[in-house]
């Protein structure tokens, strides 16, 4: 499996390139009606079928992760990426009026799934700061680390646009799943069909995602 | 109602929520701190046996704040209605004005509605209604500016059986609803031009500006972003096939001339529509 990370290197000189461009980038305020922001010429966005870019990301205890690293242990049959924000009501939606998240992870984390979250959002808007996603993680009892990605600079690699934005990532890197949680954008209602759990069983299963892309719903992450 | 939970709202709105919380648990949120206010209003004052009124769920939405349209966006989620309807009543579907474009920082596109949004629906009473009739709903709605609150209600009118009627105070914000309205069938609005996956319209005569709003079930636009034009009357698509087949596009047609802005219902086949589809749709192919 590691062969297929012979260039780690690469891939993270990649990714600060990107990060120094959208330092560039021109942001338009919110509300913008008629403009189109510059946001996407500085990412390179992550695409179904090929490889999951990496990232290294600290988490609120300040352990480093770095996507390939933990790609290298060949126990890891497949990785979830979750995008976070405890303050959004669609994600209280699956983690506190359900426990859609915690569920899933709990049924397969011995089965060499991983689960990391992710939050994108800049600093001084909603669901930021080490204090809050500390006590949040707590009343949310999360059992899985989550990842501070201040600059949003990772969540716009992955074109992260919503919170919960989901990525199924199987043991060789491949992106194979991105999209929804479930089938239901309401924020209180779950769906019939859970998307990354079906995702996770055809992994592991060895099989192919039926369903590698859908549209994600919830609360606009807060770049 | 765990939902209103003190962490998703403003600091005094928290500060009442837990006052209002220590007092009862199941409590709704109070009119008063509500970022979308909604009330049923009727366009006449009363409503004739056997006849058919328009009554509307009418949301004052605070400002900066905005609900979402049904259509597609990144985030959000569009409010919610249940008629409850005495026996023999029958109302038809939401009229949805068409929305206005709202990026978000991250290249997020919504399509929303500022300040007032106003559902109309036609209510028709049984040939035998007499007295007057109580119409209520429940409401559940998603509210957003930099954060997003989900709030609900229930709301109720009381509307008189009579074959007498007039106009009420609200008949103006049926009007301005009803002027947002996409015009259905108008094909004399746009042209349009398919190149493999790649949609060109074109409206007719000259225009400011042209912008698609996607309904929910179009294909997928490789940039959703980019369905605007503010130069003109030319709009580029560029579709994909990554969510599935592109076998029809269909959503509102925006077009700005001069002062003027108008909107089109837009319905038109694509690439992979299947080969016994009749030319056209409702939308113009030509």
């Amino acid at each position: 499996m590691s062969s297929n990370f012979a260039t780690p290197l690469k891939l993270i000189g990649s990714i600060a390139a990107a990060g120094a461009l959208a330092l560039t980038a021109v942001a338009a305020a919110p509300g913008d009606r008629y403009g189109s922001l510059q946001d996407k010429d500085a990412k390179t966005v992550a695409k179904v079928g090929e490889q999951a870019p990496n990232f290294t990301l600290t988490d609120l205890e300040g352990n480093e992760h770095t996507l390939t690293d933990v790609l290298a242990d060949e126990s890891v049959k497949a990785v979830v990426l979750e995008w976070y924000n405890p303050e959004c009501p669609f994600v209280v939606k699956h983690h506190k009026l359900n426990t859609t998240m915690a569920d899933i992870y709990a049924a397969h984390k011995d089965d060499g799934v991983r689960w990391m979250a992710i939050n994108s959002g800049s600093p001084g808007k909603q669901g930021t700061g080490m204090e809050l996603n500390k006590r949040m993680a707590k009343e949310y009892n999360v059992q899985y680390p989550i990842l501070m990605d201040e600059s949003g600079d990772v969540g716009r690699m992955y074109d992260a646009k919503t919170t919960p934005h989901m990525y199924v990532i199987n043991g060789d890197g491949t992106l194979v799943y991105a999209g929804a949680i479930d089938d239901n954008r309401s924020p209180r209602t779950l769906g019939e069909t859970n998307y990354v759990a079906d995702a996770l069983k055809s992994v592991l299963a060895g099989e192919s995602v039926a369903t590698a892309q859908t549209r994600a719903y919830g609360c606009s992450v807060k770049y | 109602m765990p939902i209103g939970t003190s962490q998703f709202l403003p600091p005094a709105a928290a500060l009442a929520a837990a006052l209002c919380l220590a007092v009862d648990a199941n409590a709704q949120a109070d009119a008063n701190e509500r970022q979308a206010q909604p009330t049923l209003i009727a366009e006449h004052s009363s409503i004739a046996p056997g006849s058919t009124v328009r009554i509307a769920v009418d949301f004052a939405i605070n400002p900066g704040w905005h609900l979402y349209w049904p259509g597609r966006n990144d985030t959000g989620f569009e409010p919610q209605v249940e008629w409850e309807l005495p026996e023999g009543w029958t109302i038809g579907d939401l009229h949805w004005p068409a929305p206005i474009r709202y990026v978000s920082p991250g290249d997020i596109l919504d399509h929303i509605y500022e300040d007032r949004l106003t559902l109309i629906a036609d209510l028709t009473a049984p040939a035998d209604a007499t007295d007057a009739v109580d119409i209520a709903a429940e409401l559940s709605w998603l509210v957003c500016k930099d954060v997003c609150i989900p709030e609900d209600a229930r709301v109720s009118i009381a509307l008189p059986v009579s074959a007498s009627s007039q106009p009420t105070q609200h008949a103006g914000a049926f009007a301005a609803a009803a002027a947002r309205w996409p015009v259905v069938s108008d094909t004399a609005a746009f042209t349009t031009d398919w190149t493999g996956t790649t949609l060109r319209i074109a409206a007719t005569g000259a225009a400011e500006r042209i912008a698609f709003f996607p309904h929910v079930d179009a294909p997928g636009l490789d940039n959703a972003i980019d369905a605007l034009a503010t130069d003109g009357r030319l709009l580029t698509l560029d579709f994909t096939r990554e969510f599935g087949p592109i076998r029809h596009v269909s959503g509102i047609l925006e077009i700005t001339r001069g002062n003027a802005t108008s909107w089109v219902a837009f319905d038109v086949p694509g690439p992979d529509a299947p080969a016994a589809a009749p030319e056209g749709g409702t939308g113009a192919t030509r």
